[in-house]
């Protein structure tokens, strides 16, 4: 709660840290690297990182500056506004090679911040805390860094949205037990994506419906704040009439079913053209 | 050490005393046992909030030590209440800010993890509220009247007469009245305002918001009386009461026609104001996002998308809970036309395909 400085991570830059964990050779603890994104007033926006190859004991730290330079001017290539925001490291805790890390990448940025990810699922927590630094001088002599909290969410683009809760499906799990229940799936299935879709939505306005009745009823307070945001959301619900909507679906749908048998069709033909064309023809 | 706070902060530099302060605040984080902690915590936030110089560095040191005990209930509410009551008592507009800013949001979540009594947590939103209290920023004001709200949706029968429950109350409407961004408000039913109606002081007051937030001009003009602007504080005057009647009560119409149109005559009877000077009104509804439509004035009508909705009471929810019906209803045929739609495997081009696949292979 300290400072007023807050971040916003992605989730590309969680899954980035997460695989570099994975990754990481077999005799190192923890991943470090490079965190880059935009800084809007007291907000920063961690867009995208890189791992910077590094050896730490208890008496020293070394950094692959080369490789970290090198890595930033790539990266500035694609997305020049992106800029040296702070960096991560992975553990379940601060380390004392941390002031030094942080007094290197203060000379890359004005105010570096530093995420530290828990990738020992300490207590089944994915836990992700952000920290800003500060110098402790008494007089000429330093005394300390210290490492200040602050606040630091998750924010997912609507594009993200769909890739993220696609993995909390299980698709993407490569586990036998997750592979029973995804087989049957599949990304070009739009009739079935749609029906999940709406099997999805009508249980949503089913929770809503039953909340607000149970306000109208009395059994429950209702809470204004939720009302207005059902409200609002209801009013970018187009209102249509039951046989104007129950028309426009049906020719929506019909036109979709058109293009999938013109297509299956279409596959079909060329199948067994393939098939004919490769059969061995019997000598006469 | 906690008593050598004001001569830290009277005779110290500003790094040095930072420096101290924060070794300070370290040295209660590592007091192993919970009670003492909490003992530590409280002495030396008490000690932070005592004196008046360098507060923003006092405020900056209390939310440290609030973060330095997190593992810590009791000690976290004792520092938390002692850098609200801080916040409140400071004449420093940016040590109110950086306080309410770091508190924004956070009270409902913060009363259910330390798992407080009512009694508790009403105590909490209430002095979380009180430093928010004439703030000039939109969300600080919102989070005020939600704190307030919070606040005296426990307050029990016996207590709405209590002093602090009615000063918040009335500073809660006042906020509301003065803030040109706030719009809505949802605690005219709350028994600890209700009773601010029969209140010698702040009965105008309670008068003149509920004319505004019905969307009245004209009782809104009337009820404009010097007692009730007084009771709103400084920065209030009988034209800004006016102009904020006027927005209510074209949300008001607004809202009440939903998906449909309103004839301009109707908002012109409503905001009472010439015929020209409708359309603008409405713009500027539009530019604030607290309205969307379309004007058309060959017609002389205003089709409504949506509307900010000024109070949210037992109407609302009775037509939000038709609207959800009707949605059901068409998100059920929806699915019911697709489950009907979808042609049998064995007709479909790919089952026509895979057969023909499997005759060749014979």
């Amino acid at each position: 709660m300290a400072a007023s400085v807050s971040i916003r991570v992605h989730p590309v830059v969680l899954f980035s840290i997460c695989d570099a964990f994975t990754r990481r050779k077999e005799h190192q603890d923890r991943v470090i690297g490079t965190l880059l994104g935009v800084v809007d007033g007291n907000v920063i926006e961690v867009k995208n990182c890189y791992v910077v190859p590094h050896n730490e004991s208890s008496e020293q730290v070394m950094v692959d500056v080369v490789h970290h330079k090198t890595m930033f001017d790539l990266h500035q290539r694609v997305a020049p506004h992106e800029v040296i925001v702070g960096w991560f490291a992975t553990g379940p805790e601060l380390y004392n090679s941390d002031a030094l890390i942080q007094e290197f990448y203060s000379k890359e940025s004005a105010h570096p911040v530093h995420i530290v990810v828990d990738t020992t699922l300490r207590d089944d927590k994915f836990a992700i805390q952000a920290y800003t630094s500060r110098v402790l001088s008494l007089g000429d002599k330093t005394l300390a860094t210290e490492f200040v909290e602050i606040p630091c969410e998750t924010i997912f683009g609507d594009i993200e949205r769909v890739g993220a809760e696609l993995m909390l499906t299980g698709f993407n799990d490569p586990s036998p037990e997750a592979k029973k229940d995804t087989v049957n799936k599949s990304f070009n299935d739009e009739a079935e994506t749609l029906a999940a879709s709406m099997q999805r939505l009508a249980d949503l306005v089913a929770r809503a419906s039953d909340y607000v009745d149970s306000v109208n009823s009395g059994k429950v307070q209702g809470d204004p704040a939720i009302g207005r945001y059902l409200a609002d959301t209801l009013a970018l619900v187009p209102h249509l009439a039951k046989p104007d909507f129950e028309r426009l679906f049906n020719e929506s749908v019909q036109d979709s079913m058109m293009v999938t048998y013109l297509s299956d069709l279409l596959r079909a033909h060329v199948a067994l053209a393939e098939r004919l064309g490769t059969a061995a023809l019997p000598i006469m | 050490m906690a008593a050598q706070v004001g001569s830290v902060y009277a005779k110290m530099t500003d790094k040095e005393a930072e420096c101290c302060v924060s070794i300070m605040v370290h040295a209660v984080g590592r007091v192993p046992e919970a009670r003492q902690q909490a003992a530590a915590a409280s002495t030396l936030a008490a000690a932070l909030a005592k004196g008046d110089e360098k507060p923003e560095e006092r405020m900056s040191a209390l939310l440290s030590l609030f973060a330095m005990v997190a593992a810590n209930a009791p000690a976290q509410l004792a520092v938390l209440l002692a850098a609200a009551g801080f916040a409140a008592a400071s004449t420093s507009p940016k040590c109110r800010a950086t306080f309410c800013a770091s508190v924004r949001g956070k009270a409902a979540r913060w009363a259910a993890e330390w798992k407080l009594s009512p009694t508790e947590s009403r105590r909490l939103f209430l002095a979380l509220a009180a430093p928010m209290r004439g703030a000039p920023d939109r969300p600080t004001t919102r989070e005020h009247l939600a704190l307030v709200g919070s606040a005296l949706a426990l307050t029990g029968a016996g207590d709405d007469r209590s002093p602090e429950v009615v000063e918040a109350a009335a500073a809660a409407l006042a906020d509301y009245l003065r803030s040109a961004a706030v719009l809505t408000l949802d605690l005219l039913p709350l028994p600890g305002v209700a009773g601010l109606a029969s209140h010698a002081k702040y009965g105008p007051l309670h008068k003149l918001v509920a004319a505004v937030l019905a969307g009245d001009v004209s009782a809104a003009r009337a009820a404009a009386v010097p007692a009730a602007l007084e009771a709103c504080g400084a920065g209030l005057t009988a034209d800004g009461v006016l102009s904020k009647a006027r927005m209510t009560a074209l949300l008001s119409k607004c809202a009440a026609a939903g998906h449909g149109e309103v004839a301009l005559s109707e908002l012109k009877a409503a905001l009472d104001v010439p015929e020209d000077q409708v359309a603008p009104w409405v713009v500027r509804a539009i530019g604030a996002k607290l309205l969307e439509g379309r004007l058309d004035s060959v017609r002389g009508t205003l089709t409504v998308g949506r509307s900010t909705h000024p109070a949210f009471g037992q109407a609302q929810w009775t037509k939000l809970g038709s609207q959800l019906a009707a949605l059901k209803e068409t998100v059920a045929a929806a699915a019911g036309a697709m489950a009907s739609v979808r042609p049998p495997p064995q007709v479909s081009a790919r089952g026509v395909a895979q057969a023909a696949a499997a005759r060749v292979a014979a």
